[in-house]
C-alpha cells in the first residue's frame, strides 16, 4: 500500500521517529523541538515537513509561530485490522471447541 | 476474498444444534467469545460484547442481529474501535460434526474512525511492525 510506504519512509529516519514520538505526547513548536534534540532548527523543520507530507503531523498557526502535533489517524493505514481479527477469531474458536467438549448434549 | 474481508472455516466435532447454542446463548457465548448479557435472536435486536477497557477503547463491541436461521445461519453487525463490520456464521452438518464458516466483512482502509489516537498507535507500532519493516526498508 502506497500509504503505508509513505509512513514507513517518513519514520525510517531515527530523528524523525523521535520527533514524531515526542509529538504524540503533545503539541510543540519548532523551537521547543529543536531544544529537545541535538539537531539544528532547519533540520527539525525539514523533518516536520516530511512528517507533514506523510500526514503524520498536523500544523497549527498561532500568530507567527507554528505548532505541530501528531495526527490522530496518522498511523491508521498501518493497522491491519483483518490480520488482527483473523488471529482473534482463531483463538476464540479454539475456546469454542473446548467449551463444546465440556457442554452436555 | 479481498483485503477488506476475512473468511475462516473450522471443523468442529459437535452437531450444528449444539454449536448453534454455543453461538447464541449469552451465558455460553460469554465463555468463549466475549462477555454479553443481552444477546437475543430477534432481528434488529441490539446487544453488546464487553471486555476490560483499555486506555483508548472502552472495550465495548456494539452489535445488532441481522439474521438468525436456526441452526444454520446467524448474522450480526460488529462495531468496535477501528471497525464497522458484519459477522456471518454458517453452520453445515458434516460426518464429523459441523463445518463452521465465519465471514467478517466491511473492513475499510479509508475508515473515518481514528485508531485510538496517535499515542496508542505509536506504542503498538513501535513494538511490533515498525522495527521489522524498517529493517526491510534499509
Amino acid at each position: 500500500m502506497p500509504e503505508q510506504d509513505a509512513i514507513f519512509r517518513a519514520l525510517a529516519d531515527p530523528s524523525r521517529r523521535a520527533i514524531f514520538e515526542r509529538l504524540t505526547e503533545g503539541e510543540l513548536g519548532v523551537k521547543e523541538l529543536t531544544a529537545c534534540f541535538a539537531i539544528s532548527q532547519p533540520a527539525v523543520s525539514q523533518h516536520l515537513a516530511a512528517l507533514s507530507k506523510a500526514a503524520l503531523v498536523v500544523p497549527r498557526r498561532a500568530g507567527r509561530r507554528t505548532f505541530y502535533r501528531a495526527a490522530p489517524g496518522g498511523l491508521r493505514p498501518l493497522v491491519d485490522w483483518v490480520a488482527r481479527y483473523r488471529a482473534f477469531w482463531v483463538e476464540r474458536i479454539d475456546m469454542l471447541q473446548q467449551l463444546l467438549d465440556e457442554m452436555d448434549e | 476474498m479481498n483485503d477488506n474481508e476475512l473468511v475462516l472455516e473450522f471443523e468442529l466435532s459437535h452437531a450444528p444444534e449444539k454449536v448453534w447454542r454455543a453461538l447464541t446463548d449469552p451465558a455460553l457465548v460469554s465463555r468463549w467469545l466475549m462477555n454479553t448479557d443481552d444477546m437475543q435472536l430477534t432481528v434488529g435486536q441490539k446487544f453488546k460484547f464487553r471486555r476490560e477497557p483499555l486506555p483508548q477503547w472502552d472495550g465495548v463491541v456494539n452489535c445488532e442481529i441481522l439474521e438468525a436461521r436456526e441452526p444454520e445461519f446467524l448474522s450480526y453487525t460488529w462495531q468496535a474501535l477501528g471497525v464497522d463490520t458484519i459477522i456471518r456464521w454458517t453452520l453445515e452438518p458434516i460426518a464429523t460434526g459441523t463445518r463452521l464458516k465465519l465471514e467478517q466483512t466491511g473492513f475499510r482502509p479509508d475508515q473515518k474512525q481514528a485508531f485510538g489516537g496517535a499515542r496508542m498507535g505509536w506504542k503498538q507500532m513501535a513494538g511490533e511492525q515498525l522495527p521489522r519493516v524498517l529493517a526491510e526498508l534499509a
